[in-house]
């Protein structure tokens, strides 16, 4: 852009900071040769640096740190879909008894000892965010775990040690997410675990039976399912599909074979709205 | 950004917005508000926004953010700052950085955040132009404006002194 009048003070500034060319220089004389009232002011200018005052200091900044958000596998909405899915669970599973000779009975059947009946009263909720956000519209599940935890990656964190990117962007995976507002998959990053650990792991907790289904959880997280099967109490999600992944390498299906669809129509019906 | 990522930036940058909007509001709470406002719009953005763009998104936030502030009457207007602040009272003075101080706020705020932005944080042309909404071009007639003013300012107050 040439000099002109609209914009010398750019081209002052610039000459003053010594970032101009040659050219440019020769451009400013040339200008300042044809505005000569313009020169006192380039010759009066000068730069004074501020400094900051780095006693300035934000005291709190423990309020603005953040942990990734872990809300309870259980809240309220979910309760109520957890109690539809019992009332189905046991109309549809009470069919498929009584009404015997169906491929879908026979499938069924493989899956008896399997049939869903959650105790709540061994239901942990998963830890909630501990940090009281204002986001007052967020209302969703957010389940994350670990996709191969295992000793190693335990010492690493408890030793503070870094474990590599790829082991810190591949060893977490959303479960089920639930994000009303925003459907982006979230992860949990090498330093979050190292907060949430000891509050989440090692444990017991309920986890949905569906979530086995998400699409999320393919053959490339059975390491998660394993970890994750053996840490559910029983009952909830049944120690025979655990060690049917465990030993058959199986994909995360089990649960869709037990009554008919009704998990898999009910998660859709909650994730994928 | 993960939420790893987004607790650097707190380390990092809470000190710098804080300075920037401080030096601007003047009340150090009401500052803090602005600063706490700014992170907790980047926490919830915070998977949108890139890790190398938080910091200047954080001063941008701040600084809508302030703006805000002091037009919806929670401090006086421009017109009443710069009419009040133009005035050269006589004062005393116990070093530079008082004396400089004291000619920032003489400034218009847009002067001011343009020459902070570049004195305190190192930001360069096009960054501030970013921030603020300006293009290059404006952001260095403002900045060359801003040094001159102070310039004068500061002579000003010496011969008062």
């Amino acid at each position: 852009m040439r000099i002109n009048k609209e914009n010398y003070e750019a081209w002052f500034l610039d000459f003053a900071e010594g970032t101009l060319s040659d050219s440019q220089i020769e451009e400013l004389n040339e200008f300042l040769s044809m505005n000569p009232e313009l020169k006192a002011e380039l010759d009066a200018f000068e730069i004074i640096p501020l400094q900051p005052d780095l006693s300035v200091v934000f005291e709190n900044k423990a309020s603005l740190r953040r942990n990734a958000r872990i809300i309870s596998f259980i809240y309220k909405p979910m309760l109520r879909y957890a109690a539809a899915a019992i009332v189905i669970l046991t109309i549809g599973y009470s069919i498929t008894r009584f009404l015997p000779g169906t491929e879908l009975t026979k499938e069924a059947r493989k899956y008896t000892p399997t049939t869903i009946s959650p105790n709540l009263s061994e239901v942990k909720p998963g830890i909630k965010t501990p940090v009281d956000n204002n986001n007052k519209n967020e209302n969703e599940i957010e389940i994350k775990l670990p996709t191969h935890f295992n000793n190693q990656i335990a010492n690493q964190v408890n030793q503070n040690q870094n474990p590599s990117r790829e082991e810190r962007e591949n060893d977490f995976v959303v479960v089920a997410s639930n994000p009303m507002m925003s459907k982006g998959i979230r992860t949990i990053g090498f330093n979050n675990l190292r907060n949430l650990q000891d509050e989440v792991f090692p444990g017991k907790y309920s986890v949905p039976s569906y979530a086995f289904d998400h699409p999320y959880i393919d053959e490339k997280n059975k390491g998660f399912l394993n970890m994750l099967a053996m840490n559910v109490p029983r009952g909830f999600v049944p120690e025979m599909i655990a060690e049917d992944m465990k030993e058959q390498n199986t994909e995360s299906k089990p649960l869709s074979f037990q009554v008919p669809n009704a998990p898999k129509k009910l998660f859709d019906s909650i994730f994928k709205n | 950004m993960t939420a790893a990522e987004y607790n650097n930036c707190v380390n990092m940058y809470s000190d710098g917005v804080f300075r920037f909007i401080v030096k601007n509001m003047k009340d150090r709470d009401e500052s803090a508000d602005v600063v706490q406002n700014a992170f907790e719009i980047l926490w919830r953005k915070h998977e949108e926004v890139s890790y190398e763009k938080a910091k200047s998104y954080l001063f941008t936030v701040a600084r809508n953010n302030m703006i805000d502030q002091i037009r919806k009457g929670k401090r006086m207007s421009y017109e009443e700052e710069l009419s009040e602040t133009a005035r050269v009272e006589a004062k005393s003075y116990t070093g530079l950085s008082e004396v400089l101080d004291e000619a920032l706020n003489q400034i218009p705020e847009m002067q001011r955040s343009v020459i902070l932005l570049r004195d305190y944080e190192g930001y360069s042309y096009e960054e501030i132009g970013e921030i603020t909404g300006l293009n290059e071009s404006q952001v260095k007639v403002y900045i060359f404006r801003a040094r001159k003013s102070l310039q004068k300012i500061l002579v000003d107050i010496e011969n008062i002194i």
